[in-house]
């Protein structure tokens, strides 16, 4: 799934400075389950939004809206209203926002997460990044370990001499990915996969305006 | 004689390094350099160390050049990508730099721009490769080169690392990308770093061990507690903790282990940024 | 959203006859809430008074507690809702608009309860009573140490008060004819109840001291000057052999003894009646079977019992003596107490259908009899049980005959009857806080056996508001709004008892067996997909148009957190002063959107009272209000209201000194701050 993190109130006002009638979307898939941009959150934004022009001294009016996902059109077409708003806050991720983008046009679409990355919901509130979506997966070779997105440095070939007891060198409370990816081609009797060398990435599947085209089976 | 000859020679070899400074005035660098130069088989020069911005490694190795010190070029793949690391070496190569060290390098958060984009589009291993291949006079993208290198390469290893095992099975992946000296993380526990020796003797790579110079028994603890890969016995930091004047017992460890591993070892590296000036004696206690 | 389990009720509900709204009243006197604790018993249970005493309380024997500790003393607490109300003024008269006329005959529950149903429907209700007074059974069967009189009175008087006449000393058949009564009216309803008393033929039955027990109890409650003789034998092993035989004891008998044909195990009587009957005396003789009484001049003097081996067969009646085994026993009088039976005498010669056991013959499912428009119910039809039971027979019969009166057919009655959530599973007894049940304080039995005041005490305020809030409010807890689920699993980590689960149906379901009801789960779902069931009140009062000079602050507390402060008026207790108090199902319920909500309506400063960690059965190590006071705090710095406004502090549950403490240090926090600059816009200052 894809995680997001809301975006500070201060920011949030910052952008919406200037409107007074804001329609804020909610997105009820990825964001929602990393709890940050479905209906309690688009709320909660909402009434904090809505309270700090009144502190300031004026009343602004706030849409609030969660549609099922914002990077489908038929879902985005399912608001309602939407001309008589001056600008729209999405709490979806990138692609959600620009998605809204398209719906409003001539408006601005302004962002209220920070899309983090694409993650695994280990407890309630705690998400941890899994993939880079480096568009050349490796993980048959790591035994199932990222090291794309769980090294810091996203080393291919083993630890660097950062590894204490554990622990990547960037922080005590984060894994080696190398550690863990040793232990576990020892524990499924891999590890020499461990001393073939892992040739450098081909990042140009992991490069920019990427899209993915399966109609041409069709043609 | 040269770094490599020596190496070939089965010389006790001695490196130690000096940083680039922040900034272009260059001249203390250049005295501690004087200082060395007769003490050391070659220097290495840093680059960015600690992820700190400084004065860049290629243009150090050329003021060594030019004051008659060989360098060993010092090269992380933290801030240029595969594009600007060949460049970087073939530069290098022209102004007569012969050895380089490959580093994966200290992650951007460690140092002083901690908002930096960390590249790391390469990595130790790889860069080893590249390198070989640079000098079998073509680039990464297998494009002939027109002149190529003669890199003498090398890399780091870290003998004590926790836990051992990946450390170790990537040293052999180094040996195998085409590393052909290898210099240390500072090593204390000379037990430990007995067996690592005879597990890499079969590999047949010079070894230099690294040497950094205890300053107290404060200083010795807080290796322990913060960095990684080395791990000072408790005998040596009593030692430092008892004497009355700590820097000259650290003098005097150092100097006592490097005749140690004359024993067992190709070399040491004698690191001293911000000690430089203590490096002679160190050298001086250790008989060299 | 549609309700999928609504007709799955708690088990203290489904097993109560008149399925009172138990939880929802349990509920309220909790809250502190007493009047419309009362107003929601009555619905089920019309004569609350006399059934917080007397009721057989089936609804304890199934309450979920009993797994977890002990049932919540339901009866206690309904008892307490009647006796804190009885100073109010009686309900107001419901206009009669249906312009239809009901005759009700006989005024026992049975009665009393269609007549009030009837009333409230808007029907013109008139009650033929042969007493003196409304009540039937409790009124002249039930003793007084029991049941005191006055509070049957009461009860009558407060379904009197909806409009409904009543017609005393006025028997059927002697003071007025059935035929006219079915010509004078719309509909009319038999509900004369069981007054016969029944005696055993069995030699000597016909001796001077032998007596019945309906006829020893009228005398017992209604004749001061009523005496019993030194022994007494009471014949029979139920609750009316049990009202005799301590009755006795009361007008002067020393050696009561009770021979019943059912062995220990099996005595009819409910256990607590044995233990208090056991207490003031009275001696058991179970499996023993009357052969004959001993007569000397006319006179009872003593009486030979065979042993009784077994009395079922099959589930029928059929009693096995061994004649060997006899014994004889002297007294001076024998009471039989072994059931009641119809005095349709009123009715002979009418059309009237009478069935072969003497009851009057009836379609249980339309409620009428053989006539057309004459419908009958309570003990009459059903024969012997507990009040409440003739409550529900009641109930029906009201809404057969508002059918009848309304499509002029009587058609069949499809009441749904709710199904009852299942046990608390194991795993959950484990994690519920323990609560012991809070004993009912009973008179001493030496000095309670000597007159006929009552032998119970109801409880005192204190102990009644305590003793509600044990109820565990089953099944009130979450609903999925399925439309919204986005089935993230945020429910099924935060619940600390395991209710929801979503894998099986990608949506998210609640077993009711586990949901304690405890608002965690709502407070944090991202898709604002649950529903608690039991909604407090999250009604958060706006600022309209109060001055800026006072603070106006809102408080969100614990459903419980009230002050045991009594308004005599109202009957509820008395809300926090200089605050506007949300009361929350559990603190654990209360959510940074409702403290935003509270700024937006108004508020200067919001305070979270929660209760501290050891008083709050739902905290199990996680402080989710702190959590989000927290969150709402770092919003408000961002709002510009700043997190100054918002207090959290751990406050003992109706702890009035503590909770009104709070309040005013803060309000004074307040008063400094000044008027919150978002509720300027709501004012204008003048
Ligand atoms: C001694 C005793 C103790 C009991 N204890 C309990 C207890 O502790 N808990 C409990 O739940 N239940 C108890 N019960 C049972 C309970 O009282 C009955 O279930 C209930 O009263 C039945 O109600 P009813 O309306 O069907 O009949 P009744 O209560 O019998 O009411 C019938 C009414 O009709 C009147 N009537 C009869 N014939 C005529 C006529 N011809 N004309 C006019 N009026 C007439 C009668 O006077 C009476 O008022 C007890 C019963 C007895 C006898
Ligand atoms: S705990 Fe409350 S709701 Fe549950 S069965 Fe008992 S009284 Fe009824």
């Amino acid at each position: 799934m894809i995680v997001a993190e809301p975006k500070s109130l201060d920011e949030i006002k910052a952008m919406t400075e200037g409107f007074d009638r804001i329609l804020m979307v909610g997105c009820g898939t990825c964001t929602t389950v990393s709890l940050t941009g479905g209906e309690r959150e688009v709320n909660l934004m909402a009434t904090a939004l809505r309270l700090a022009r009144k502190v300031e001294g004026r009343d602004i009016e706030i849409g609030e809206q969660t549609i099922l996902r914002q990077c489908d059109f038929e879902y985005i077409d399912e608001l309602k209203d939407v001309d008589s708003y001056q600008a729209a806050v999405s709490f979806a991720c990138g692609a959600g926002i620009q998605g809204l983008a398209r719906k409003f046009v001539g408006k601005p679409v302004l962002p209220g997460v920070n899309t983090q990355f694409i993650g695994f919901n280990e407890e309630y509130g705690y998400f941890t990044e899994q993939c880079k979506a480096c568009g050349d997966c490796i993980l048959h070779l790591t035994g199932g370990i990222c090291p794309v997105a769980r090294c810091a440095k996203g080393l291919l070939n083993g630890p660097c001499g950062g590894t204490n007891n554990g622990k990547c060198e960037i922080s005590k409370d984060k894994d080696c990915a190398w550690v863990l990816i040793y232990n576990q081609l020892e524990r499924l009797g891999n590890l020499e996969q461990f001393k073939k060398i892992i040739a450098p990435k081909d990042f140009a599947k992991a490069g920019n305006i990427r899209s993915m085209d399966l109609r041409k089976a069709g043609d | 004689m040269g770094f490599k000859e020596a190496l070939a020679n089965g010389e006790f070899v001695v490196t130690a390094e000096v940083g680039p400074p922040k900034g272009t005035d260059i001249s203390e660098m250049v005295h501690h350099v004087k200082m060395l130069k007769d003490k050391v088989h070659a220097l290495n020069v840093t680059d960015n160390q600690s992820a700190v911005m400084r004065v860049s490694t290629i243009a150090v190795t050329k003021v060594l050049l030019d004051l008659g010190v060989e360098p060993i070029f010092q090269m992380t793949c933290r801030d240029r990508n595969r594009l600007g690391l060949q460049s970087d070496l073939l530069g290098a190569a022209i102004f007569g730099v012969k050895n380089v060290l490959a580093l994966t390098g200290d992650h951007t958060l460690l140092g002083d721009h901690k908002d930096a984009k960390p590249v790391f589009d390469l990595e130790s291993v790889q860069l080893l490769q590249v390198i070989n291949r640079l000098n079998e006079g073509f680039d990464m993208a297998g494009n002939e080169l027109k002149g190529k290198t003669d890199f003498f390469a090398g890399a780091i290893v870290t003998p004590e690392a926790n836990p051992l095992e990946p450390q170790f099975a990537k040293f052999e992946k180094k040996v195998e990308a085409g590393a052909k000296f290898f210099q240390t993380q500072a090593v204390y526990d000379l037990k430990k770093f007995h067996t690592f020796i005879e597990r890499a003797g079969k590999y047949n790579v010079p070894i230099l061990a690294g040497i950094l110079l205890l300053k107290s028994a404060g200083m010795a603890k807080y290796l322990n507690k913060f960095v990684a890969g080395i791990s000072v016995p408790d005998e040596l930091i009593q030692e430092l903790a008892d004497a009355e004047k700590p820097l000259e017992k650290g003098i005097e460890i150092a100097g006592r282990q490097i005749r140690e591993l004359r024993q067992v070892c190709a070399g040491v590296h004698v690191m001293a940024i911000g000690t430089e000036d203590k490096v002679p004696d160190i050298l001086a206690a250790a008989g060299l | 959203m549609k309700d999928k389990v609504s007709n799955i009720k708690p088990p203290c509900i489904v097993a109560c006859p008149v399925h009172a709204d138990i939880q929802t009243y349990v509920g309220y006197i909790g809250q502190g809430r007493f009047k419309e604790a009362l107003d929601v018993i009555r619905e089920g249970c019309t004569l609350p008074g006399s059934l917080g005493r007397i009721c057989n309380h089936p609804c304890e024997s199934e309450c979920r507690r009993n797994k977890v500790d002990e049932a919540v003393s339901i009866r206690s607490i309904k008892r307490f809702a009647a006796d804190v109300c009885m100073g109010l003024p009686h309900p107001d008269p419901i206009p009669k608009i249906k312009g239809k006329k009901v005759a009700i005959i006989g005024g026992g529950p049975s009665g009393l309860t269609a007549a009030y149903d009837l009333a409230k429907d808007g029907f013109d209700v008139t009650i033929i009573e042969k007493n003196d007074a409304c009540g039937g059974a409790i009124y002249t069967g039930v003793p007084k140490y029991r049941l005191p009189k006055d509070i049957v009175a009461w009860d009558v008087e407060a379904i009197a008060s909806l409009g409904v006449e009543i017609k005393t000393n006025t028997e059927v058949g002697k003071n007025i004819s059935f035929n006219d009564i079915v010509k004078d009216y719309d509909a009319v309803l038999i509900a004369i109840g069981l007054s016969i008393s029944r005696g055993l033929p069995i030699p000597g039955a016909d001796a001077e001291g032998v007596l019945l027990a309906l006829p020893f109890l009228k005398m017992v409650n209604f004749d001061e000057s009523a005496k019993a003789a030194k022994r007494v034998i009471v014949i029979g092993g139920g609750n009316v052999a049990i009202d005799v035989a301590r009755s006795a004891r009361r007008i002067g008998a020393e050696d009561v003894k009770m021979f019943c044909l059912e062995s220990d195990e099996e005595m009819p009587a409910s256990p607590w009646e044995i233990e208090e009957a056991k207490e003031e005396g009275v001696q058991m003789f179970p499996s023993w079977g009357p052969k004959e009484i001993t007569v000397k001049d006319g006179k009872v003097v003593g009486m030979v019992f065979k042993r009784c081996l077994s009395v079922f067969e099959n589930g029928m009646f059929n009693p096995k003596f061994d004649e060997c085994e006899l014994t004889e026993v002297e007294t001076d009088n024998v009471i039989f107490s072994i059931g009641q039976g119809a005095d349709v005498s009123g009715f002979v010669n009418t059309e009237l259908s009478v069935d072969e056991r003497g009851r009057i013959a009836f379609n249980p499912s339309t409620m009428q009899t053989n006539m057309k428009g004459v419908f009958a119910c309570g003990e009459v039809v059903t024969g012997p049980g507990a009040a409440v039971a003739a409550m529900k027979s009641g109930h029906r019969a009201a809404t057969a005959i508002a059918r009848f009166l309304e499509t002029g057919k009587a058609a069949a009655l499809h009441l749904s009857e709710p199904t009852a959530i299942g046990q608390v599973p194991d795993s959950v007894v484990d994690i519920i806080t323990k609560l012991p049940r809070t004993p009912v304080e009973m008179a001493n039995p030496v000095e309670r056996a000597t007159n006929f005041g009552e032998v119970e005490f109801g409880f005192d305020q204190k102990t009644a508001m305590f003793e509600a809030r044990r109820c565990m409010s089953c099944g009130a807890g979450a609903r999925i709004i399925e439309e919204k689920c986005a089935a993230c699993l945020t429910c099924v980590r935060v619940c600390p008892y395991g209710a929801p689960y979503v894998r099986e149906a990608r949506v998210a379901n609640f077993a009711l067996e586990n949901c304690q009801a405890c608002g965690i789960c709502a407070a944090e779902c991202p898709a604002l997909a649950i529903d608690i069931k039991l909604n407090i009140d999250t009604g958060i009062a706006v600022r309209a148009s109060r001055s800026l000079d006072e603070p106006f602050i809102t408080a969100f507390t614990c459903q419980y957190s009230v002050p045991e402060v009594l308004n005599p008026d109202t009957v509820k207790t008395a809300p926090l002063a200089g605050v506007n108090q949300v009361a929350m199902l559990c603190n654990n319920r209360i959510d940074t959107l409702h403290i935003l909500a509270a700024f937006e309506a108004g508020a200067d400063g919001v305070l979270v009272a929660a209760c501290p960690d050891e008083k709050c059965r739902h905290n199990k190590g996680v402080d989710w209000p702190k959590i989000r006071v927290d969150r709402a705090k770092d919003m408000l710095n961002g709002i510009g209201l700043g997190a100054d406004r918002l207090e959290f502090a751990k406050v003992a549950k109706g702890s009035a000194p503590g909770l009104a403490s709070a309040i005013n240090t803060f309000k004074d926090k307040i008063k400094e701050l000044g008027p919150s600059p978002a509720s300027k816009q709501l004012t204008p200052s003048k």
